[in-house]
Formats: structure tokens, C-alpha cells, sequence
């Protein structure tokens, strides 16, 4: 009763700095009256409007590789700031508004400046919805008729059909996030050339980045998140800026783990997740063990976060589904964009092919760890090092000319190519590479003893993918996929000891590879009919996955699996005035146990009068693959992943919940109570130092899994001050395992984890900062020890612990901050920031672990020792464009 | 204003009554937590007495307020301390081998429990010599060697204990060897071959060979200052305490050493 007392009173206190937080800052400066007279003969429009920044201390927010392109002879004489602008662009597709104290240049919205009458009534329209720069398609984006609030959203390669148009001088509103928000009236002309329609992002607006009064920087959703990957640029990042690193932020999604590549959705395991990129699997989503994700955020256009609950389209994991969806390229422009920090350097570059045809992308990322070693890279080193190593005392690995160099590089290229109004082509290639090399040397010239120590690990994940995308009416679309992921995990361990004395040479090696292959077919199609949205399709997942343990010393040991997951689906997403019902279903057939999985879909949505809107959804999803071992620095062991067998079961995942959500005039907020049972979960033994009765001495206890939780979000996405507040409260525990006993706590149970999220841009400034509270998450403690008196007299010491997962480390806290200055260099645009990481230096704790130090078995100590997070420590990125 | 705070509060006590509603649920695992007193205890069939040993976790104090009792079936038998913590059968309860017994302890008004089987008895198959004779000027000599048998798959503990009260040692020209840490380990293999090297005094020896079931090996194979992170707990197979509880068999020979 207390325990939930405190959690309420906790949440209390939460909502109230919540609120105390978005109060401040509201106030603007106003800019004072101003006369500008200035002459320009022959001069582009970009160069201009710099000459007025400079002189009149003017901010604005435009694309200045569009501007360039605008030659302009003009006289401005005694003109206030708002006519000599107007009268700048007055030859030009543009207009202008001011925003604050930033005067942000818009393409002009032609169908605003084209009323007519209205002429058919009650009748469908079907169109795509496209970056204004770049023309890439904008998936998802929320289509929305004015007059009645009724609504669709885009299609994964931005087409929509939206039905029953009240007439066709309607105005309907178009909203994406990390874009402007667009309100298009319609018109007869408009509809009959069948345009796209056009979103601007403010962001890529040079030469100040500034937030439009529209722009949202995440969406309101829960059971699917959008995020702006420009938020992903904004937030603080001592070294690469990383995707999961800001994925975590949301609420449900584990961050005190300091592990972005290790993604915990609603209280899931890592590998209960689907991660997508362009339609093919990744199963190695992290560079230098979880501390990067092996994402660029350069080359990403699209992030989507599936927690829990998804529609029947989606399937193949438990817990949550990670979509992304990479650049395509600029079908006008090319840009670059290089980038440097203390652990890598970055390249971006995009181009058309042919203009407005075909494009091409190119990113690519890698450590600089071989060449300088950082102090960042040593401290984040070291924590991995102390993390993982046997060492009683945190120990520094770059002592006694030991050097470890963990090399990581990730690449990725897409092409791209419009065939026609209804064909589109595109080709994606990804491929990640992380590289640990760890020699130490330890010698002992009393014993007559040296002896090397080599760790050599290597993790690759390669993946291709073509898809096509087809409109085939105004209100059919199909894409097809095809997707091949390649993934190896490989240890090579090799100690040589050398016996001074009689100069022998004595070598062990210890190698393990394991090599995952993954074939991919999705075919979706989507059809909408009057109030219906139909999508039905088929899928097909190939995985064959072989395990090698080569060691001198024991027999050769090799598994090998493959197996196949073919599945059919349907849904229809039914709306019917405030009523939204989506329900479907996802058949599976799983060739390697001859499984039939059925797994119904359904969530029902009401939008209030007040707006409010409440959404309840039920689901099961099934999961047959599984990293049932990860690779460790010191463990001496490669990943291990396994499809489900005689010996391993499914993941059958049921879940149901009921999301709130509103948006206000300065926030919007949401909130979802959640309840997941999960059943075929394991826990892995060798996590815990309890020892069970097993039979067979097997390495996983095998249970269900039951998972509650309170998600909560308060979003801020207008304004200078922008950010998000995010508070989840989550149980997560065992029971009826077939080994351990008892009910016990998962390892990711944490009762209360508060997030806050912010940004400020200021002039050319801009400002960040996140703060993340965690309770406690649970450990298993040792109780102490007492001595055992064996039959033959002799006595043993017995540590006794305490049951599985029932103590809970210290509370975890950390405030990380950044800033950073654009400046403008002959056209192109530079980037300079600092970022500090747990800026009040907190003593945060990963484990509390033990050591039984001592010779003998009858007389040892037993030791605790604390693992610690990283502590403070700052770092500093540049970043070109152009 | 007022109306928006208004509403964030109607949606957050509306949300904790969801959360409320939703099952909440402690896992429950008191039936495992165990009182944190330590008992131990080793049947030896035949024997002429049983002890068990109980202490506090905390304060390694003996604890003499338990009521233990030994139980073959029906039949029970009460165990009295001698007040430092050790319960003794007397004379009363005979153990024999192959049979199952019980150890049921009530201490304040807890009750604590397990159960261990005896292996079975094991016969002699040969003992080629029970009186050596030592030659310190030619040492190195297998001077004992025996087998056995047992109709049971378990594992064999050996012990080798001088039985005088003032025993004389034996000069060797070389160091003698530590029985203790050629044999501490418990092994397969029902048979042993000893060099006089292991026999330190003169005088009378009990070699003493006791079969121990699989569970119980492993309580003489933890090692945990040999793991370097993470060390396991102990074997343990007492419901509500800590401690271990088990039983064996034995077979004895005595031996004489002479100059």
C-alpha cells in the first residue's frame, strides 16, 4: 500500500515540475522598427538577405540553396523590414512570415491564392505527400478534412486516398512530423492534375535552424511513434549522434542502461524487437557494445516505434517493431554533409541521378580509434572494460602499453528512381562493422612466466534490399519487398604462455563463430473503399543460422538451423464517424516446429467531442528467433542466436491497453495503461550466480513473462522551448518457470523511470538538454557466507544469496547538456557543438557484482563491488554542409 | 489556464484508476525465503550416533531452542543438543543404507525440512595388505592398494586418519605426501592405490572409503575463489534454511604401519 502511495505521490511531484518546467520562457523579444536601404544589381537572393542579416541584424529562416538560384536587381529605399523582404521575393514562388523574431521564408501555397467554386461534392481524392526540397515521399503523414476532422493517414511511400470530400473547394490539413504544418484548400484545377502535395521541413532552412510554429518534433501517438530525426541532431550526443539514443527517450522505452543499442520497449527483451531498415532485418544494431546503434542518423528519412501492439501488417517479434526507412536522396539538389567528433568521422552525401527522376545516397561512418585514441574513447572504454572485466578494482585498459582499439564503420547507399507517376524503384545496400582488438601482457619474471593475452572480436551485418512500389489506381497500392541480412558474430581468444626458464612456449586459442543469414519478402497491398482501408498481403522470412566452438583442447562443436516463416494477413480499418475499428488477422506457418500461429489484431479508437482520444487495442504476436547469448568483452563468447526447436519454444506475446491522448494549445499529451503476458520467455541462467536444479543442466529457465505498465507523455512542440516529458511505470516479473522456482523479477523491472527532453534555438544558437531518473532495477544479492562441514572434516565456505532479482540497485540520475553555433561560410553551413554527458558527474551503478577472493575454497572473502556507469564527460562535434 | 491544469489532472487521476484497476501483482516467492539460520547435518550409516549442527546466519551463534527431529517413514526420531548448537540422535536411531530420512526441524514456530536418501552398502572386492611395512631407504613403494564395489551410481570420498594418541612420524628422505590434497576431491572410480609416501605416521590407520550421492559431490567441487566474477551460491538443498543435509554410506579397513 505505501509502495503505491510513494509511486503516486512520485508521479505527483513529476507532473508538477512538469508543468513549472513549460511555464518559463514564454516571453519574445520584440524587434524594434528598422529602415532599410540598400541597393542590389545582379546578386542572388541568398547572398541578399545575408548582406541584410549582416547589416540590420536581421534573422532568417530560408533554403539557401534555393535562393541562390534567384538572380535579383533591387533598390530598397527607407522600406520597414517586411516590405523591403516582400519586395525581395515579390518575382519569386515564395512569401514571407515572421515568427517570433525570425522572418521564415515559405514556398508559396498556390491553391491558397486559387479560390474557386466548388463544383463536385462528396467525392474521393487520392494524391502523395512529398518533401518540398527534396521531393522524397513522406510516409505517414496525417491527412485531415477541415470541416469535419475526419482523416487518413499516408501509406509507407506517402500516397493517401481520402473519401467523402465534403467538395472539392474543401480545406483539408496536412501535418507530418518534423514539417510545417499545411492547410491546403482544395480546387477544382488542383484536383484534376492529380499534384503532389508539398511539405517543408524549417530545419533544413538555412542560415538559422528555427522551429516553425507547426512543426512537431514527435508525434502524440503511443502504440506508434514518430519521431523528427532532426531531434536526433539536436539532443545532447558526446560522440555520434545516434538514433536509439533518442528512441530511448520515449516513454516505455528503457534509457538508464546507458546501452543505446540495446533497446527495451515495454519491458521486453532486446531481441524481442524488429528492427527494419528499407524492409530488410538488422541483428546487430550497436557499435562498440550497445554504446552506439550502428544507424547513421544522416542517411535516415523515417523512424517509426511500434510499442506493444501492432497492426497485422507488422509481426515476426513480441515485444516492439523499429522501422526505418532511409533517405532516398534529393530529386534537385545535391548536399554534403562531413562531420567529425572524438570517436568518428561521418560522411553524407545525396544527389539526383537524373532530376526529378532518380537519386543516390551515400553515408558512411567511422571510428577514429585506430588513429587517436580520445579521452572519450578511453572513458567509454574503461566503463565497458570495468563493466564487463574480472578486475575487483575499476581498472584502466590503456595502462602498460596495452592499447584496445575497437574499430567500428557502418555504410549506407541507396538509389532511387521514379518510373513513372505510379512506379517507383528503389535499392538499398547497409553494412556494419565493429572490430575489438584487447593484447595485454602480463608477466611474472619471479615465476618465469609471461603470458599474451589476445581478444579478438568482429561483428558484421550486411543488408541489401530492392523494393518497388506500385500505385495501381487512385485507391490500390502495393509495395514489394525483397530483403537479405547477413549477420556474423566471431571470438577468437589466445593466450601464449611462455616459460622463461625452460623456454617453452604453450598456446591456447578458443574460437567461436557464429554466422546468421536472414531472406526477406514482404508484399503488402492497400486498398481503401468508401470508409474502409483494406491492407492484406503476404511474408516470408528464410533464417538458417550456424554456431562453430573450435578449441584444441575439446571436441569441435557445430548446430546449424534453418527454418522458414511464411504469413499471410489481412485488416481493414473501418472508420465510421468518431469511430475508428481496425481488426485483422496474421496467419503464420512455421516449417522447423510445423506451427500454425493465428494471431488476431484489433484496437478500436473514439475521438471525443472534446477532442480527446481514447483508444483500447488487444493483440498476440509470435516470435521464433532469439539471441539467447550475447557476445562479452571477457566472456569468451560470440552472439549466439537460435530459432525455436524441440528444445526451445515460441514467444506467444498477448497484450492489450487503453491510450489517451489530447492536444492542447501548448502541449500534447498522452497516456497508455498497458498488460503484456509473454509466454516462451527464458531466462538465462548465466545471468545469475544462483545455482537450480536443472535435469539436463540447461542454460535457460523457460516461463511467462508478465509485463504492466503506465506510460505517460507531455510533448511541447511549439514555441521556442520545445521537448518532451516522459514518466513510465513498469512491472515486469516470472513466473511458472520450469527451473527457477519461484516468481521472480525480470531484470528490466523498474517501477518508475522519468525522462525530460529539450531544446532552445536561439539566433544561430542552439540548446539542449535531457535529464533521465530511474529507480531502482533488480539485482540478486549476496546475503554473506558460513562454513559447511563435510563428512571427511574438511570445511567449505558457502555464499549464500539471496533469491533471484529481489534486492534493487541505487536510484539512477543523469543530466546531460549541449549546445551548439551554426555559422555561415561561403554559402555552405558550419556546425560546432559541446556536449557534456552527466553533467553533475553521478555515481550511477550498472551492477553490484561479487568476488570471492582467497586461495583456498575453507577461506576466502567475499567482496562487493560496484560497476559504475560513465561519469562526467564532455565532447565536441564539427559538422559542414554543403 | 485553470481549465488545462483542470484537464491534466482529470486525465492523470483517470490514468492511475486504470493503472489502479489493471492487476498489479507482487511475485510471490515467500514460500522459498529462507530463515536465515544455517543447518547441517551428514547421516552416516551405521554409525552409532547422528548429529546436526544449527546456527544463526548472522551472528554464526548456535541455536539450541529448535525441536529436530530425524524421521525413516513413520517413525522419528527426537535429537537433544548439547547446547552449542549440535542436536545428537544417541543411540536411538540406527540409519541404514539404500533407505530415505527426514529432517524436520520447528524452530520459532518455522518449520524447516529436507529429505536425503542413503546409498547403498558397499562391499570389499580386495585389499591387498592391512600391515606395512615401511622402508624409508627405498621410498616410493605402492604399499596399499584397494577396490570395491556398490550397486548404486555414486561417487566415493576417502579418508585416511592415524588412530594413535601419540603417533611417531615417519623420517623419510623425501617430503611425505598430504593425503588430503591428493584425495579431497570425491572420485569415480571404486578403487585406490596408495604409495607409502601418504603414510606419515607409524601406527594404526582407519582407511575409510564413505559413497556419496551426485548432489553431495558437488558441495566438495565449489570452488568459488576460483571464479573470477560472479561466484555461485552454494549447493543447498534445505527448505527454510540455509545448510545442507545428506547421508552416506561407509566402509571401513584399519591398517598398521610398522617400521
Amino acid at each position: 500500500m505505501s509502495k503505491t502511495f510513494c509511486t503516486l505521490l512520485s508521479v505527483k511531484i513529476f507532473f508538477i515540475l512538469l508543468f513549472s518546467f513549460f511555464s518559463i520562457g514564454h516571453s519574445y523579444c520584440q524587434t524594434k522598427d528598422i529602415s532599410i536601404t540598400e541597393e542590389f544589381i545582379e546578386v542572388n537572393l541568398d547572398d541578399a538577405l545575408q548582406r541584410l542579416s549582416k547589416n540590420y541584424q536581421l534573422q532568417f529562416a530560408y533554403n539557401s540553396k534555393v535562393f541562390r538560384n534567384f538572380k535579383i536587381t533591387k533598390r530598397l529605399i527607407n522600406l520597414s523590414a517586411e516590405e523591403a523582404l516582400n519586395k525581395l521575393i515579390e518575382n519569386t514562388n515564395y512569401e514571407v512570415k515572421k515568427i517570433n523574431t525570425v522572418f521564415v521564408f515559405y514556398p508559396k501555397n498556390q491553391s491558397l491564392s486559387s479560390p474557386s467554386n466548388s463544383t463536385i461534392t462528396d467525392f474521393s481524392w487520392s494524391s502523395i505527400v512529398l518533401d518540398y526540397e527534396s521531393h522524397e515521399p513522406l510516409p505517414y503523414a496525417s491527412i485531415l478534412i477541415l470541416s469535419n476532422g475526419k482523416g487518413v493517414i499516408s501509406n509507407e511511400d506517402g500516397y493517401f486516398s481520402i473519401h467523402h470530400l465534403p467538395s472539392d473547394t474543401s480545406s483539408i490539413i496536412i501535418s507530418y512530423v518534423g514539417y510545417q504544418r499545411m492547410t491546403l484548400k482544395l480546387n477544382p484545377k488542383l484536383i484534376a492534375e492529380n499534384n503532389p502535395v508539398y511539405l517543408t521541413r524549417n530545419s533544413l532552412i538555412s542560415p538559422v535552424s528555427i522551429y516553425g510554429e507547426k512543426k512537431s518534433i514527435l508525434s502524440i501517438k503511443q502504440t506508434v511513434q514518430e519521431l523528427d530525426v532532426n531531434t536526433i541532431k539536436t539532443l545532447p550526443a558526446v560522440g555520434d549522434q545516434d538514433l536509439f539514443n533518442t528512441v530511448q527517450l520515449l516513454s516505455g522505452i528503457d534509457a538508464t542502461g546507458e546501452r543505446p543499442g540495446k533497446i527495451h520497449i515495454r519491458g521486453g527483451a532486446s531481441d524481442e524487437n524488429l528492427i527494419l531498415m528499407d524492409g530488410f532485418t538488422l541483428y546487430h544494431i550497436d557499435h562498440f557494445y550497445q554504446l552506439y546503434s550502428t544507424i547513421n542518423a544522416s542517411a535516415i528519412k523515417h523512424v517509426r516505434i511500434h510499442k506493444g501492439w501492432f497492426e497485422p501488417k507488422f509481426g515476426g517479434r513480441a515485444s516492439g517493431i523499429i522501422e526505418i526507412q532511409g533517405k532516398e536522396g534529393n530529386l534537385n539538389f545535391n548536399k554534403t554533409e562531413i562531420g567529425l567528433n572524438f570517436n568518428s568521422a561521418n560522411v553524407f552525401f545525396e544527389t539526383p541521378l537524373e532530376k526529378s527522376k532518380s537519386s543516390f545516397v551515400f553515408a558512411g561512418r567511422k571510428s577514429i580509434s585506430s588513429l587517436y585514441k580520445s579521452n572519450l574513447y578511453q572513458q567509454q572504454f574503461n566503463t565497458i572494460y570495468n563493466q564487463s572485466s574480472p578486475n575487483l578494482n575499476n581498472g584502466n585498459a590503456f595502462l602498460d602499453n596495452n592499447r584496445p582499439v575497437f574499430d567500428y564503420s557502418d555504410a549506407n547507399i541507396k538509389f532511387n528512381f521514379i518510373v513513372s507517376d505510379q512506379t517507383k524503384v528503389n535499392f538499398s545496400f547497409f553494412s556494419s562493422k565493429d572490430e575489438l582488438l584487447f593484447a595485454q601482457e602480463n608477466s611474472s619474471p619471479e615465476l618465469g612466466l609471461q603470458i599474451n593475452y589476445l581478444d579478438k572480436s568482429t561483428w558484421k551485418n550486411k543488408g541489401y534490399s530492392a523494393r518497388w512500389v506500385q500505385k495501381w489506381t487512385t485507391n490500390w497500392f502495393s509495395n514489394l519487398t525483397l530483403g537479405y541480412s547477413n549477420y556474423s558474430s566471431k571470438y577468437i581468444g589466445q593466450d601464449v604462455k611462455k616459460d622463461l626458464w625452460f623456454n617453452t612456449v604453450d598456446t591456447l586459442r578458443n574460437d567461436k563463430t557464429t554466422l546468421l543469414s536472414d531472406f526477406s519478402l514482404r508484399f503488402n497491398n492497400e486498398i481503401t473503399l468508401d470508409n474502409h482501408q483494406f491492407g492484406f498481403g503476404l511474408q516470408h522470412t528464410s533464417n538458417k543460422i550456424q554456431y562453430k566452438s573450435i578449441n584444441p583442447s575439446l571436441p569441435l562443436f557445430e548446430t546449424a538451423q534453418q527454418g522458414t516463416l511464411s504469413t499471410l494477413y489481412f485488416q481493414d480499418n473501418y472508420t465510421w464517424d468518431k469511430i475508428q475499428f481496425l481488426a485483422g488477422i496474421r496467419s503464420s506457418y512455421y516449417n522447423l516446429k510445423k506451427d500454425f500461429f493465428f494471431a488476431p489484431r484489433f484496437s478500436l479508437t473514439y475521438n471525443t467531442k472534446h477532442n480527446w482520444i481514447i483508444k483500447g487495442y488487444y493483440g498476440q504476436n509470435y516470435q521464433v528467433i532469439r539471441n539467447t547469448q550475447r557476445q562479452d568483452l571477457f566472456a569468451g563468447v560470440a552472439d549466439i542466436w537460435e530459432l525455436a526447436d524441440e528444445n526451445t519454444p515460441s514467444i506467444k506475446s498477448f497484450q492489450y491497453g487503453l491510450e489517451l491522448s489530447k492536444k492542447l494549445v501548448h502541449f500534447e499529451v498522452s497516456a497508455t495503461v498497458y498488460q503484456r503476458q509473454v509466454e516462451g520467455a527464458l531466462y538465462n541462467l548465466a545471468n545469475t550466480p544462483l545455482t537450480f536444479d536443472s535435469p539436463d543442466d540447461s542454460k535457460f529457465s523457460i516461463g511467462v513473462k508478465n509485463i504492466q505498465g503506465l506510460d505517460l507523455q507531455v510533448i511541447k512542440n511549439k514555441g521556442k522551448h520545445k521537448g518532451w516529458i516522459s514518466l513510465s511505470l513498469l512491472q515486469v516479473y516470472h513466473v511458472n518457470h520450469n527451473i527457477i522456482p519461484y516468481e521472480f523479477y525480470d531484470d528490466n523491472d523498474q517501477l518508475i523511470e522519468g525522462k525530460i527532453a529539450y531544446t532552445f534555438s536561439q539566433k544561430k544558437w542552439n540548446f539542449s538538454g535531457v535529464f533521465i531518473y530511474g529507480s531502482g532495477k533488480p539485482y540478486t544479492a549476496a546475503l554473506g557466507t558460513y562454513s559447511l562441514n563435510l563428512v571427511n572434516e574438511n570445511t567449505k565456505k558457502i555464499i549464500v544469496y539471496d533469491l533471484l532479482n529481489q534486492g534493487r540497485l541505487p536510484v539512477y540520475s543523469r543530466l546531460d547538456l549541449s549546445v551548439s553555433r551554426y555559422f555561415f561560410i561561403q554559402g555552405s553551413i558550419a556546425e560546432v557543438g559541446l556536449a557534456f554527458f552527466n553533467v553533475l558527474n553521478t555515481k550511477n551503478t550498472a551492477d553490484i557484482r561479487y568476488y570471492a577472493v582467497g586461495r583456498s575454497s575453507d577461506n576466502y572473502q567475499l567482496i562487493e563491488k560496484k560497476t559504475p556507469y560513465m561519469g562526467f564527460t564532455p565532447g565536441i562535434h564539427i559538422k559542414f554542409t554543403f | 489556464m485553470f481549465q488545462n491544469h483542470l484537464t491534466y489532472y482529470t486525465t492523470f487521476w483517470l490514468l492511475m484508476a486504470l493503472l489502479s484497476l489493471s492487476n498489479c501483482h507482487k511475485p510471490d516467492a515467500s514460500a522459498f525465503q529462507e530463515n536465515k539460520i544455517v543447518v547441517q547435518g551428514v547421516l552416516i550409516a551405521g554409525a552409532n550416533s547422528q548429529s546436526i549442527k544449527i546456527i544463526n546466519f548472522d551472528t554464526k551463534n548456535p541455536i539450541n531452542d529448535a525441536h529436530v527431529d530425524i524421521c525413516h517413514g513413520n517413525d522419528c526420531c527426537n535429537l537433544s543438543t548439547d547446547g552449542n548448537g549440535i542436536y545428537f540422535s544417541g543411540n536411538d536411531l540406527q540409519i541404514y543404507p539404500d533407505s530415505t530420512y527426514r529432517l524436520e526441524i520447528s524452530y520459532q514456530e518455522k518449520s524447516i525440512s529436507s529429505t536425503t536418501k542413503i546409498p547403498a552398502s558397499m562391499t570389499w572386492v580386495s585389499v591387498n595388505n592391512t600391515i606395512i611395512t615401511i622402508d624409508t631407504a627405498n621410498t616410493g613403494q605402492q604399499v596399499f592398494v584397494a577396490s570395491w564395489a556398490i550397486d548404486e551410481d555414486v561417487s566415493f570420498l576417502l579418508t585416511l586418519q592415524n588412530t594413535e594418541e601419540n603417533p611417531q612420524s615417519i623420517n623419510y628422505s623425501s617430503d611425505p605426501l598430504e593425503f588430503n590434497d591428493f584425495f579431497e576431491a570425491p572420485q569415480a572410480n571404486p578403487n585406490i592405490t596408495l604409495q607409502d609416501l601418504f603414510f606419515t605416521h607409524y601406527g594404526a590407520y582407519i582407511f575409510t572409503v564413505y559413497a556419496i550421492d551426485k548432489r553431495y559431490e558437488k558441495v566438495f567441487l565449489y570452488q568459488p575463489q576460483l571464479q573470477q566474477i560472479r561466484p555461485e551460491s552454494g549447493p543447498d538443498n534445505i527448505q527454510g534454511a540455509f545448510g545442507y543435509f545428506t547421508g552416506v554410506s561407509q566402509l571401513k579397513v584399519n591398517i598398521t604401519v610398522n617400521e
